[in-house]
């Protein structure tokens, strides 16, 4: 038959790559890849709606029963339909794709298209790469570090995949390709970690995309109401997170947390006011007497308040400090943030401008009855101290009848202090707060309601102190002349174990009264409280040192390095430096039998054919033993029993499997005695007749 | 590191090319004759992969300043660290890598010359995914080997041959994607190994109008004689070179042109009754003839200038005959 010179061309238009599902083990790798698939997204199904997962399940499906079927139209035209609808699904719940869960939809609905899609193993590694990608959005989720474990698992099986997909066959490496994942993991390990903490972290987010959203927690309220309950008090929320260096807290009865001061009271509500207009005492930074640095890790709160142990001398670059010892934050607080402060426990005398005279006296248009005008003279009655006063005022709430209650009966009245004072004498701190300044404040003694939280619950092992929302606490402060403001708590006359000791607020009933004195423990409980301890104090490490890592932590981790002075590019240069040969050592630590796991039997046969070589009889590739020994006895006769022993031992050694299992004294030596003697019969090989034995 | 001394002689390209390559390092033979490949001779660069791989960091880099998720940079910074740790792997699945022989079976120019280079593993662990290609000429590598602990494999590379005579292989690339396919090693090799080329083979769309039969009548001069003894029908199985291509040209169908052979007569295929075309031509007339009778198992013998081949048949005699015409330099 005539024939054509382009009859070789092997390409034509129609030729299509073949399906991996038709190639040798090619099945099963498009089942594990898709499978994997569907795992990496599966995690975000309560982070996307329903039906963009379903649409996802769908497309991964139907790429498995195409397989499974050996059915898989080859038109283009179905992926873009079915594109056409996953895009269509995504954009209808999300709009355009920006943003978080929008971005998180789409790339779902990609991932289940391109599953379609999928004909080549290059295409798997596509596959692969949008798996990976897909993992690393679940950490955007604060609920996605949960899933570290599997999708750690996940990764390593991605991992596993794509080394599958370089074998000539795939499975024949199963193991050994899993165990190579995981020694990756180990050698990445050290470039993990100095990235982790020196890769230059940018403070804020970059264009296009808004950072977390504020997360709506409610602090302490912007005013404080007589009569009206707090669910704040109940709340074991955390508020913030004191840490204290070199030295230990103040003792529990000093940890008055300022957050905010009230100066203006309409009789039933105290409210702030105080434009804090006085300057601060200059000289405060010079007292060094109970003088404390801590840190302060502030959860949101959505107000412009942070807090500070009594007094703090300078305010946080974040916040201004305010006349009266109370910090403003510039901002809402609406993620956490850290702040360092100098506490003192003492301010010194400082002096009340007019303004605030007038503001620390004033009762507005607060009703005092007379039976209440009649209690307060008694108090004030010849003295005129104002500790005294407050002594004295103290003293009636510890002597009569009061009660500290979190559930206290609401105040209707129209002078609701009378009606504490008198008629229920049960309440909270507010109530003996803001009654207990008002009464001062009749008496002529300036006062002021401070809000802001008590105790805390110390860690000795991480010397820190985590204040919870039902620490919040007001107390007052009156003011003396020469000694400045001081604090009054009167709900300590009343129940003074809110005072000095932490309580568990679970385990006090709304009337009840708990002591639980931790430095008493005995047994089980203090090996119990000694667990928590540890625990907690693991957990705030970690919680420094990973979840609330960022750049202003990598600055101090740098000024603690000393590498502070140096531009942040040649530390990171160095860093990375440090990281590959960290890797590097790794590795050889890894592999390093791995050389001299090369077969000892090979080596002495190489060392066989390196020494006949020199006598002039090297062995050809494809020779035999047996051969060379009878080609090697021609050419040196004087060696024809030596060689025969040699070559005996060697075949033995590697040709027969009891070998391995041969201990000293089962055939008269080891395995390794065999190989030493072999070695020294090698190295006694002699080109020349030994003239003696001629 | 070999550089040709006719330098001078080629393309400005070719000569930056051949520069390049003495740049470059090979993996060099051991006394034993064994490659094996050293650290510093390993060439590692990322694959398009690779850069995909890398722009998707970079994509996760970002999603995770955004939104200030630290498990986000730990994950992105553990597949970094994935990465270079398999630019570690993916150069040590060449170390140490021993590549202990190259064969290569004669073929006919014009066909691919098929070397098969063993590679050997002398590791207590797996190397996977090698495969070899041809520095520069060859884009695709060949289909890659898996070698277990141990093990030997056989890795073929293809080189197409445009003359007769000896061809060598040249300087290969051994490498690697393993384990991830973010990078290839590659580790180069001089191969001076020759493979032999038989001259072309005049094909049976070539022997049509030059009338093919006569040319071999013309060729073996018949010492006792094939007679021309008619025509039989075609039959399927039948050699097509014994067909009367001229008689199917006239239209007359397909006839077998029977020659009668008597057992035992040899036929001498002599260079002088082949000298009509060119030098070549005739040297790929008398190597059809050679397969010709081969196939139909007739004796023969060949008589070129320089050497005299005497009557035979079977492998080892065709072999003779079309390595002396290989070879034959006039």
């Amino acid at each position: 038959m005539p024939s054509f010179p382009f009859r070789w061309r092997r390409k034509s238009r129609t030729d299509h790559p073949v399906l991996i599902e038709s190639t040798p083990g090619g099945l099963r790798l498009l089942f594990i890849s898709i499978s994997l698939l569907a795992l990496t997204a599966l995690p975000h199904f309560n982070h996307i709606r329903l039906e963009v997962m379903l649409i996802f399940l769908g497309l991964v499906s139907y790429r498995g029963l195409a397989a499974r079927y050996r059915w898989l139209p080859r038109n283009r035209w179905i992926v873009y339909v079915f594109a056409a609808i996953g895009f269509t699904v995504a954009a209808w719940f999300y709009g355009p794709p920006i943003g978080r869960d929008p971005g998180v939809a789409f790339l779902v609905i990609m991932l289940g298209l391109k599953s379609v899609e999928i004909t080549s193993r290059r295409d798997v590694g596509i596959v692969v790469l949008l798996g990976l990608f897909t993992v690393m959005t679940h950490f955007l989720y604060a609920d996605g570090v949960n899933w570290t474990l599997p999708l750690l698992a996940l990764v390593i099986a991605l991992f596993w995949l794509l080394a599958q997909m370089e074998h000539a066959t795939p499975r024949v490496f199963m193991i050994s390709d899993i165990k190579l994942v995981g020694k990756m993991l180990l050698q990445a390990l050290p470039v993990v970690i100095i990235l982790f903490y020196l890769f230059p972290r940018l403070s804020g987010s970059l264009y296009l995309f808004q950072g977390t959203t504020s997360s709506g927690v409610t602090g302490l309220g912007e005013s404080l109401k007589m009569g009206t309950i707090s669910n704040l008090i109940e709340s074991e929320d955390v508020a913030f997170t004191a840490s204290f260096f070199d030295q230990p807290p103040p003792p529990a009865s000093e940890r008055y947390w300022r957050g905010n001061n009230f100066w203006i009271t309409d009789g039933r509500e105290w409210t702030r006011g105080g434009h804090g207009t006085h300057l601060i005492a200059k000289d405060r930074g010079q007292i060094r007497q109970n003088r404390y640095r801590y840190e302060i890790e502030l959860e949101p709160n959505n107000q412009n308040w942070l807090f500070s142990l009594d007094y703090p001398l300078e305010a946080p670059d974040q916040a201004w400090l305010q006349g009266d010892y109370h910090l403003v934050s510039k901002q809402p607080v609406k993620k956490k943030i850290r702040y360092q402060l100098d506490a003192v426990s003492f301010t010194g005398a400082d002096q009340l401008t007019e303004q605030e005279m007038r503001l620390a006296l004033s009762l507005g248009r607060t009703q005092i009855t007379p039976r209440l005008e009649t209690l307060i003279r008694s108090f004030t009655e010849g003295t005129s101290s104002s500790v005294m006063v407050a002594n004295r005022v103290l003293q009636y709430f510890n002597q009569n009848n009061f009660i500290y209650s979190l559930s206290p009966p609401i105040l209707a009245s129209q002078a609701p202090v009378d009606e504490f004072m008198f008629d229920s004498q049960k309440g909270f701190c507010g109530h003996y707060a803001s009654s207990f300044a008002t009464i001062m404040r009749y008496a002529g003694i300036p006062a002021r309601v401070v809000v802001g939280y008590l105790g805390g619950d110390y860690n000795p092992r991480s010397n820190q102190i985590v204040v919870r929302q039902s620490d919040a606490h007001a107390w007052t402060e009156i003011w003396q002349q020469d000694r400045g403001w001081i604090r009054v708590d009167p709900t300590a006359a009343v129940a003074p174990e809110r005072i000095e000791g932490s309580i568990d607020i679970s385990s006090l009933g709304s009337d009840g009264r708990v002591l639980f004195d931790s430095n008493n423990l005995i047994g089980f409980k203090r090996l119990y409280i000694e667990t928590i301890w540890i625990k907690d104090a693991i957990k705030a490490k970690w919680n420094r040192w990973f979840i609330n890592f960022d750049s202003g932590r990598q600055k101090e981790l740098l000024k603690s390095l000393g590498l502070d002075k140096f531009e942040f590019k040649y530390v990171f240069m160095l860093a990375f430096l440090v990281a590959i040969s960290l890797l590097s050592l790794l590795s050889a630590w890894l592999f390093r039998s791995e050389r001299e796991k090369i077969d000892p039997v090979s080596k002495i046969i190489s060392r066989f054919d390196n020494k006949m070589r020199k006598l002039g009889v090297a062995r050809n590739p494809n020779e035999g033993p047996r051969d060379f020994q009878l080609r090697a006895s021609k050419a040196l006769p004087h060696l024809e029993n030596q060689l025969a022993e040699i070559t005996d031992t060697l075949v033995f050694l590697r040709y027969n499997p009891e070998v391995e299992n041969m201990q000293p004294g089962n055939h008269g030596s080891s395995k390794d005695s065999q190989l030493a003697l072999i070695k020294s019969k090698i190295n006694q090989l002699k080109a020349k007749q030994n003239p003696r034995s001629a | 590191m070999s550089v040709s001394p006719d330098t001078r002689s080629r393309a400005p390209s070719e000569r930056l090319w051949t520069w390049f390559q003495s740049l470059t390092r090979n993996a060099v033979a051991g006394q034993d004759g064994v490659f094996r490949i050293q650290g510093k001779q390993i060439y590692i660069l990322p694959t398009g992969y690779g850069v995909l791989f890398s722009i998707m960091l970079l994509g996760m880099l970002f999603g995770a300043n955004n939104y200030g998720s630290n498990p986000g940079f730990l994950f992105t910074f553990l597949l970094t660290g994935l990465g270079l740790a398999a630019l570690f792997q993916t150069w040590k699945n060449l170390l140490g890598l021993e590549l202990v022989s190259v064969s290569c079976q004669p073929v006919f120019c014009g066909q691919n010359a098929r070397f098969e280079l063993t590679l050997r593993n002398p590791f207590t662990t797996p190397r996977a995914g090698i495969s070899g290609y041809l520095w520069r000429t060859q884009k695709k590598p060949s289909p890659v080997v898996d070698l277990a602990p141990m093990a030997e494999e056989t890795v073929v590379i293809e080189k197409p041959t445009t003359q007769r005579g000896e061809i060598a292989l040249g300087r290969i690339a051994l490498t690697t994607r393993y384990p991830l396919g973010l990078l290839k090693s590659w580790a180069y090799i001089q191969i001076d190994e020759p493979c032999l080329v038989y001259p072309k083979i005049a094909s049976i769309a070539d022997g049509i109008d030059h009338a093919n039969d006569s040319r071999v009548a013309k060729i073996s001069i018949k010492q006792d004689g094939d007679d021309f003894a008619g025509h039989k029908p075609y039959q399927d199985g039948d050699n097509v070179m014994h067909v009367d291509w001229k008689a199917v040209a006239r239209g007359k169908g397909w006839n077998l042109k029977n020659f009668e052979q008597h057992q035992g007569e040899d036929v001498w295929l002599r260079w002088e009754a082949a000298s009509q075309g060119s030098i070549e031509e005739n040297i790929s007339a008398i190597t059809c003839a050679i397969v010709e009778l081969e196939n139909s198992g007739k004796s023969y013998g060949l008589a070129i200038p320089g050497e005299t081949i005497h009557p035979g048949i079977g492998a080892n005699h065709r072999h003779r005959c079309l390595k002396a015409l290989a070879l034959l330099r006039l």
